[in-house]
């Protein structure tokens, strides 16, 4: 016994390195988790107050950016509406209530900034700024400057000016954490566009322009240029929302299933204002799914 | 005690400069340097040594705090101030008696450097493999060890001499 206490007394501190670097291991272990990507503290009021302050000052060095990307976003909602118009001559009573419903529900939220409602899914668009980020990570991350308090919660969509962006995954009192597709643990549930085949979209290091098309068997016609959407087969995303575009393709005489480089359609660079979907049926959705 | 207020001084500045600026280079999505080990290379050697690994311990779960990365920088920083000691009784005789941080004064310029180095080996290795979490981009992580490790020992090196002529 003697013997042993004074072991233990001799190897103290290899004894505590090695208790501290589990401790350690088991924190990165939870933490790699998907369901807790940031959970330690990600998305708390300390860090989240700081980033803001940090976006703040660096807000004023890209406003020329910002303005030139809310420019173009003004440009396409114009066009839409545009089309929307000329299907109104066609097909005057359904379009022009979809056009109506989309404008005229227009409402604000607690900061006057507004918040719309998509018309043929109940999704609402909550517009939001990405006061911090990271891209050169295996487990990357946004963080927003909108938290529970304008109704986000987790596993709510996230998408920018040209296509999605990632899933909302913890969410505090004014910010959320948003795991975006550059995240080695999300998977995409993706469609080819033209022919509604489902796949799905990941992504891993290093290239943030790139993910992988898996799961789509050798029968199935693809090719170059191929636009992926989403497939709508959860409630994060509604269907066709841009994914990305087929960018390479490999098929090896053995193989089962294709090699599909995407180019994804969101540049993770400049991303600055983004839009969290918010599904008015969400619960009503889970219940019965799980029933 | 005026030590310790110059040291936490010290540390919020690193803190600063790491969460601020190198956190947000992103160059190539390669180097990242991590600047703030040096506060474990300046962690008083009088003090006992389950104390500086519980420090270091503190150190690296701040960064994870601004990171979102928990674990990953802790483990790095707890075996890096647990080196520490082996390392400087190498260079030095008397370790036990040693006072204050490690500097260039301490050790001299050629063994400062061996310390440095083999710290951020150590230390990059643990937080690039552990983020990765898998060996099967082990080229792109050792890539990213090396490359950044190389920026954050200019980096640590520049502040050593800016800490030594003020």
């Amino acid at each position: 016994m003697r013997n042993l206490l004074q072991l233990i007394v001799r190897y103290s501190n290899f004894l505590l390195l090695l208790g501290l670097e589990v401790v350690a291991f088991i924190f990165v272990v939870r933490g790699n988790r998907y369901q807790q990507v940031a959970a330690s503290g990600a998305a708390n009021a300390v860090t989240g107050s700081i980033q803001l302050m940090q976006d703040n000052v660096n807000s004023y060095f890209r406003l020329r950016a910002d303005n030139a990307q809310l420019l173009e976003e003004n440009a396409k909602l114009n066009a839409e509406i545009m089309h929307l118009l000329n299907m109104q001559e066609n097909d005057t009573n359904v379009c022009r209530a979809v056009y109506e419903s989309s404008t005229s529900r227009f409402r604000s939220n607690s900061e006057g900034q507004g918040a719309y409602v998509s018309s043929d899914l109940d999704y609402t668009f909550i517009p939001a700024h990405v006061i911090a980020y990271s891209n050169d990570r295996h487990h990357n991350y946004l963080t927003l400057n909108k938290g529970s308090r304008d109704g986000i919660t987790p596993d709510m969509g996230v998408i920018g000016k040209d296509g999605i962006v990632g899933v909302v995954q913890t969410v505090s009192t004014h910010f959320s954490v948003v795991a975006p597709v550059i995240h080695e643990g999300i998977y995409i549930s993706s469609m080819i566009s033209k022919n509604n085949y489902v796949a799905t979209l990941h992504w891993h290091v290093p290239d943030i322009r790139h993910a992988e098309l898996e799961d789509v068997a050798r029968h199935v016609n693809v090719a170059v240029g191929d636009t992926i959407v989403t497939s709508g087969l959860s409630a994060i995303f509604p269907a066709n929302m841009p994914v990305g575009v087929v960018s390479k393709l490999s098929l090896g005489e053995g193989d089962s299933y294709y090699d599909i480089d995407v180019q994804l359609a969101t540049d993770f660079h400049s991303l600055r204002t983004v839009h969290i979907l918010q599904f008015a049926h969400r619960n009503e959705l889970d219940s019965i799914a799980n029933r | 005690m005026a030590q310790w207020f110059k040291y936490i001084g010290i540390l919020l500045l690193l803190l600063f400069m790491q969460v601020f600026l190198l956190d947000n280079l992103h160059w190539l999505g390669l180097v990242h340097p991590y600047v703030y080990l040096w506060a474990i290379l300046l962690l008083p050697m009088e003090l006992p040594r389950w104390m500086q690994m519980l420090l270091g311990a503190t150190i690296g779960m701040l960064i994870d705090w601004f990171t979102h990365s928990p674990g990953i920088h802790m483990a790095g920083c707890v075996m890096i101030a647990f080196l520490r000691p082996q390392l400087v009784a190498n260079y030095v005789q008397d370790v036990d008696r040693l006072k204050g941080a490690i500097t260039i004064n301490v050790l001299g310029l050629g063994n400062y450097l061996r310390l440095l180095a083999i710290l951020i080996v150590v230390h990059h290795s643990i937080v690039f493999m552990l983020e990765a979490f898998t060996f099967y981009h082990l080229g792109y992580t050792l890539l990213q060890i090396l490359l950044s490790g190389v920026f954050s020992f200019a980096f640590i090196l520049m502040l050593e001499y800016v800490r030594k002529n003020t």
